[in-house]
């Protein structure tokens, strides 16, 4: 009897997963041009302007093409990869989707991404040379980007003019700046303290402007001098007691509140900063360098739009969305300025104005972006093993030469394991 | 006499001890709710917003199809109780009381599937909602949550720890096994099954990643989704966070004032020699 | 012949009331159970095809000391969490339950946290915990004492995680204490004052006694849900800092989603199933729990 029940429940639970195989059956692509066909966009949720300019977009495609419907879905962004990849796994991934710098690399090195070179290279020589740079895997240009985060170092006006400090220029003006600023109600400054791409993100420039590229080409370059400045920096500034220890980049109330004099923070918040809080007197300049004389850098990288490969109509898919990403100037300035970043092609600059004029902006064009690095893409284990490296500089009291050690040996593993 | 007045101020005191410290991030979120945009990121952080405002509750009720997601969170709690509720009690009794081959095996097998992170097990059961036809519908939100060994487990002990006369008299008076089941057992139960129906309810209202694997479409959102969208990438708007979490938990506390009568019925064992 | 009928009815009537369960259970939990299981011997990273690997997950696991310092980790969370909130939510209904007035107010008050959700509990413990400026750490310095760095520290963040979680749930074990206690005729007690027995009597001999399945429903439950505890600590520190709070879900987490090494994933998963049952079926025999 016993044995009876137990073989029942064994049964019908192979014939349950029997069924699952069965039901992941594969759809086939149609590739029919006159069949109509609704293409899945899925987008984050992003500030009500931008969903409204996005909406409004995909509107006048529909009306214009009712053989390529698109179905535009908001996502909400918390573990917005978790519901990705689970449709991918399910093979109800949606045909254009939005994609974080972290998820990039792995959804594009892996073939589920299909190439947009075909669309780009209409335009090729509108594009800034370093945009389509960043969006290329392998050769070929796997994303659209609407535009470009830049990092840039932010900073409390009034406190500094009080306090006569003059805006740092260097790591040692920007820790005695930090020291100087910091209350036991304030800190001195702050960057994102949780592990992640948005951290890794904020960091690199600390490393590229000692001349580490940590990986480049998929050669692994950690173990060297600039690594370890880097890393001992992060820890000098942690370790004062000046620098917030738990932040995140969406800190931004708090740096507005005078909660943090300094923030390394992105070009997004220029928007975020002037609705919210249009009162709010803060600089902007480069990363200050690890010494004076040495070439300042910066981060450019962002969310990006992209083509599922087996989707229904991955031609459709790119037609639809080049068409608006790339065909509509008015609508293109409107999304750049909505998301507060920087445009990837020279004509949207130009219908631009004189928008990127105004202060902050001007800073980031003039000063920031001609030193802008792409952000790196970057497979996650490396960014995990970058991650732990930063983590255990910042709060552990591992000596830098082994961190550096461990992360050149992880960085060797996930460029072998490809 | 004196002894039990010392013991009933020291309950309070102690009890009430705890209730601020319990209160306390309570009471937090509810001020923050309150507050503006600039004031919720002040340090220190105020206990009483300098210059309440309704505003965050209205963005919430406005900005957001709120009362479509509000909707759809109350079908999806409300069939999920009243249903896992029938079914739980019904299979607890069993393993409670009835003796039958493979009960040790049962009810192993039952508790095991609590064991297992629901990270690993939430693409299989994607799969299987699909093989049903039930993405992106409430359907699919509600059925998969319908089952749950959590429930099973507390009514099985809580039926055990039932002293066993009354329903020995009831089927000594010639009642059916449903008969006992119906008529003794389960207005007994009415303690554990209300805690049982606040808890499951109160799962299901607060369900954030289940609903967001499983729906797409704006129209079938429940409340957390609506929620989170508050929240973008780069913002975190805390203030409105705040009021949505707020309104998000009335009804599970409207529902557990609503039951607390039932939680202290005690047994009565009168007419039992 | 009588006695086999009636317990093949007894069998048939069981096996009628736990059918829709079971029906459930099967298709939407052991189900998806069984299916990690089959990915667990592959490599998958979730968007292409899986690749047949055999036990080299497993195998991969014995060897992974990260994943040995999560079990650890969760081991002492675990060790610490179950006795504190056993003693902290009997007591609480202890209180609640001796209470002549007001009983009610007091319910619901120790309730709230449970239905606050976890995700907005740790963002307002993040706050509470900060360590400038974190209501905490304000409190301690009016009595003049050194603030504490909650979670940002290496070796108190883990306990502060265990305090967060106490806080999470002691409301609602209190409520299934409370309903345990119900239970108990006050005859019972009657009795035992008449003999003369205090407070501490006729608690260890007439209220834990009678709470004996209730509380072997509280502690299974709670190391089952402490072995698996997620939400407030990916909230509020993320397993860090520097892995001081990477506790074998989060490790999981982490691995799958992050990593997208699903099969080591479920291999991990199974790992931890393995440890929590022997754990639980240990307690069943402590605990003499088929015994009514």
């Amino acid at each position: 009897m016993k044995a009876w029940s137990k073989f029942v429940t064994i049964a019908l639970s192979l014939v349950i997963i029997a069924s699952m195989f069965a039901g992941c059956s594969k759809e086939n692509a149609s590739s029919d041009s006159n069949e109509k066909v609704t293409l899945e966009y899925w987008r984050i949720d992003s500030s009500d302007q931008l969903n409204a300019i996005w909406k409004k977009t995909v509107e006048e495609w529909n009306t214009n093409h009712p053989e390529s419907q698109i179905n535009l879905t908001f996502v909400p962004a918390t573990e917005y990869g978790q519901k990705l990849a689970t449709a991918f796994a399910s093979e109800k991934g949606p045909d254009i989707f939005n994609i974080s710098p972290g998820e990039f690399m792995k959804y594009a090195g892996t073939g589920v991404i299909h190439p947009v070179d075909k669309w780009v290279e209409k335009s090729k020589d509108d594009y800034y040379d370093y945009a389509l740079e960043g969006n290329k895997v392998n050769g070929k240009v796997m994303a659209f980007s609407q535009g470009l985060d830049l990092m840039g170092l932010f900073y409390n006006k009034e406190l500094f003019e009080k306090n006569n400090i003059q805006p740092p220029t260097t790591w040692q003006e920007t820790l005695d700046a930090a020291k100087k600023l910091a209350t036991d109600k304030r800190y001195g400054i702050s960057f994102t303290t949780k592990q992640g791409y948005v951290q890794n993100f904020e960091l690199y420039p600390l490393f590229w402007m000692n001349g580490s590229e940590l990986i480049k080409d998929g050669k692994v370059d950690v173990n060297n001098d600039g690594t370890r400045k880097a890393l001992q920096y992060l820890r000098d500034l942690m370790s004062s007691g000046v620098a917030d220890k738990s932040s995140e980049d969406t800190s931004i109330d708090d740096f507005a509140a005078g909660n943090t004099a300094m923030m390394f923070t992105g070009s997004w918040q220029v928007g975020i900063l002037k609705d919210k809080y249009p009162n709010f007197k803060y600089g902007v300049i480069p990363y200050p360098v690890p010494a004076a004389g040495m070439k300042t850098s910066s981060d450019a990288g962002g969310w990006k739009v992209v083509i599922s490969a087996k989707g229904k109509n991955p031609d459709r898919a790119g037609d639809a969305i080049d068409w608006m990403m790339n065909q509509n100037l008015e609508r293109n300035v409107e999304m750049v300025k909505a998301a507060s970043q920087f445009p990837v092609k020279k004509s949207v600059l130009k219908a631009a104005g004189n928008y990127y004029d105004s202060y902050p902006f001007d800073v980031f064009r003039d000063s920031i972006l001609p030193n802008a690095h792409l952000e790196p893409s970057f497979s996650p284990e490396v960014v995990k093993a970058i991650g732990d490296a930063i983590q255990k500089a910042l709060f552990s009291n591992t000596p830098i030469d082994e961190i550096v050690k461990t992360l050149e040996q992880e960085c060797n593993k996930a460029v072998q394991a490809k | 006499m004196v002894k039990q007045r010392r013991y009933t101020y020291l309950i309070y005191f102690i009890a009430c001890l705890l209730a601020v410290t319990t209160l306390l991030p309570f009471f937090w979120t509810l001020s923050g709710s309150f507050k503006t945009d600039v004031e919720i990121a002040k340090i220190p952080p105020t206990l009483f917003p300098d210059a309440p405002t309704l505003k965050n509750f209205a963005h919430v009720f406005n900005s957001t199809s709120f009362f479509t997601y509000f909707t759809n969170t109350l079908i999806y709690a409300v069939t999920v109780t009243v249903f896992s509720l029938l079914i739980n009690s019904m299979s607890a009794y069993a393993l409670a009381r009835l003796n039958f081959p493979g009960k040790k095996f049962m009810f192993i097998m039952i508790l095991s599937t609590m064991m297992v992170p629901f990270a690993v097990v939430m693409i299989p059961l994607f799969l299987i909602t699909k093989a049903f036809g039930w993405i992106d519908s409430l359907t699919g939100l509600i059925v998969p949550n319908l089952f749950s060994a959590f429930g099973i487990f507390l009514l099985r002990q809580f039926y055990m720890g039932l002293p066993r006369e009354l329903e020995e008299a009831g089927k000594m008076d010639g009642m059916s096994l449903l008969g006992v089941y119906l008529r003794i057992v389960l207005p007994l139960s009415k303690p554990i099954l209300s805690a049982l129906a606040v808890f499951t309810f109160l799962s299901c209202w607060n369900n954030y990643l289940w609903p967001l694997i499983v729906i797409s479409s704006e129209k079938s959102w429940v409340l957390t989704l609506g929620i989170a969208s508050m929240a973008s990438e780069y913002s975190a708007n805390w203030n409105l966070i705040m009021a949505g979490s707020i309104i998000g938990l009335i009804p599970t506390l409207l529902i557990f004032i609503f039951l607390q009568k039932q939680l202290v019925e005690g047994v009565k064992l009168s007419g039992i020699k | 012949m009588k006695r086999l009928d009636s317990k093949r009815k007894e069998a048939i009537a069981a096996y009628l009331f736990m059918a829709p369960n079971l029906l459930g259970l099967l298709i939407f939990l052991i189900g998806p159970m069984l299916y990690a299981f089959y990915v667990s011997l592959h490599h998958w990273d979730i968007i292409t095809e899986m690749r047949w690997a055999g036990f080299e997950n497993y195998l991969n696991a014995f060897q992974d000391s990260a994943w040995w310092n999560s079990l650890l980790k969760t081991l002492i969370y675990t060790a610490v969490f179950v006795p504190s909130l056993y003693i902290l939510s009997l007591s609480l209904a202890l209180l609640v339950h001796g209470m002549p007035k007001f009983s009610g107010a007091f319910r619901t008050i120790f309730f709230l946290p449970v239905i606050i959700s976890p995700a907005i509990s740790g963002v307002i413990w993040k706050y509470l915990m900060e360590d400038k400026v974190g209501l905490l750490n304000q409190i301690l310095d009016f009595f003049g004492i050194a603030g504490v760095p909650w979670i940002t520290d290496t070796d108190w963040a883990l306990y502060s995680m265990i305090l967060v979680g106490l806080w999470l749930v002691m409301g609602f074990y209190m409520i299934i204490f409370l309903a345990g206690l119900q239970d108990i005729p006050k005859e019972y007690y009657e009795a035992a004052t008449i003999d003369g027995a205090d407070f501490w009597k006729s608690f260890r001999h007439i209220t834990l006694p009678n709470l004996r399945h209730t509380s072997v429903f509280v502690i299974v439950m709670t190391v089952i849900g402490s072995f698996q505890v997620f939400d407030q600590i990916k909230v509020m520190t993320n397993g860090g800092p520097v892995d001081a709070t990477k506790l074998s879900v989060l490790y999981i987490f982490d691995t799958s989603f992050t990593l997208y090494n699903m099969g080591y994933a479920s291999a991990l998963s199974f790992c931890l199933f393995i440890i929590i049952i022997l754990f639980t079926l240990l307690q069943f025999k402590l605990l003499r729990n088929d015994e009514t």
